[in-house]
């Protein structure tokens, strides 16, 4: 049986260097994009085929954080095996100028997949991207999994949260989710509006 | 983490950190610059020593209400329990970037 993936966040840096790796790995993945005017699928325009063709492997729905009924459905047609939560607002500065929606995506936008896992009873497996941000005002150094949470901004406060709530579904409902706490990584797809992108 | 036997946290991080000062002056390098740092605190320019051009400066604009302190990641567990650790150290990282950049830029 081929392994099926969902991934949100898919058209970011780390999505689709993700897709990438599944898709080498024989996976059959699935990517969330977000409706918009303008293209913003150039990080895996490489990866894409005709979706009617055969040998298709990458198919991509639109979707969105904000909306459950619109993740339940996808996670019930799609069936996935495994489930990667990379979608997110991921600009710290920008979480000071909407703090609301950063929460609302990056904190209530994991909940919801939680939710949809739970109540559609499907065996998935779970990841969610945490963030070193959550450390903020470091409680100690080098940080570890041990080491409390002290968040600066709005971004690393939502990101908390989706870290505990994936901890609590994992506790409370016996789910297979995990929290990968990433610090820095940059890459030539890093977003342009990042510092290392920015100094280039 | 997924195909891990229990479901489990982890960190996954380098152990190091760098300052944006180091990257601009390891990137530097691949640019044929050799950065030099004048003047103080939001004053302070990086100026390329053979031509005397300035490189980069600080902008406000991009300053957080509020910031972060120094993030250094500890991997044990990771390399203990799955055997992950990094493999592209941030001099490879820097040059793997400047190299595509590079190849933008004489696309255009």
């Amino acid at each position: 049986m081929i392994k099926k993936a969902l991934i949100t966040g898919i058209t970011g840096q780390d999505g689709s260097y993700l897709a990438e790796l599944l898709l080498e790995k024989g996976y059959e993945v699935h990517g969330i994009i977000r409706r918009s005017s303008s293209f913003n699928t150039e990080r895996i325009d490489h990866l894409l085929k005709d979706p009617h063709e055969k040998g298709a492997h990458l198919f991509l729905h639109h979707g969105d954080l904000s909306d459950s009924s619109n993740i339940s459905r996808l996670i019930e047609k799609i069936f996935p095996d495994e489930i990667y939560n990379l979608g997110a607002q991921s600009h710290v500065r920008v979480s000071f100028d909407m703090p609301e929606y950063t929460g609302d995506i990056d904190g209530l936008g994991t909940l919801r997949i939680l939710d949809a896992i739970k109540d559609s009873r499907i065996k998935t497996k779970f990841y969610q991207a945490s963030s070193s941000e959550m450390f903020g005002l470091v409680q100690e150094v080098p940080q570890k999994e041990t080491t409390p949470f002290y968040p600066r901004s709005p971004y690393g406060v939502a990101k908390v949260y989706a870290y505990w709530i994936t901890k609590n579904y994992r506790e409370s409902y016996n789910l297979f989710a995990v929290n990968g706490i990433l610090f820095n990584h940059e890459s030539p797809r890093r977003g342009k509006t990042f510092v290392t992108k920015k100094l280039l | 983490m997924l195909q891990a036997e229990k479901p489990e946290d982890y960190i996954l991080a380098t152990g190091e950190t760098h300052s944006v000062r180091e990257f601009v002056e390891e990137a530097g390098k691949h640019f044929d610059f050799e950065i030099v740092w004048e003047g103080k605190g939001i004053e302070e320019k990086g100026i390329d020593k053979k031509t005397g051009k300035i490189i980069i400066e600080i902008d406000p604009k991009y300053f957080r209400p509020a910031e972060v302190d120094l993030l250094i990641g500890d991997y044990s567990k990771v390399k203990k329990d799955l055997g992950w650790e990094p493999k592209t150290s941030f001099k490879e990282l820097v040059k793997i970037m400047c190299e595509e950049d590079l190849k933008e830029v004489s696309k255009k």
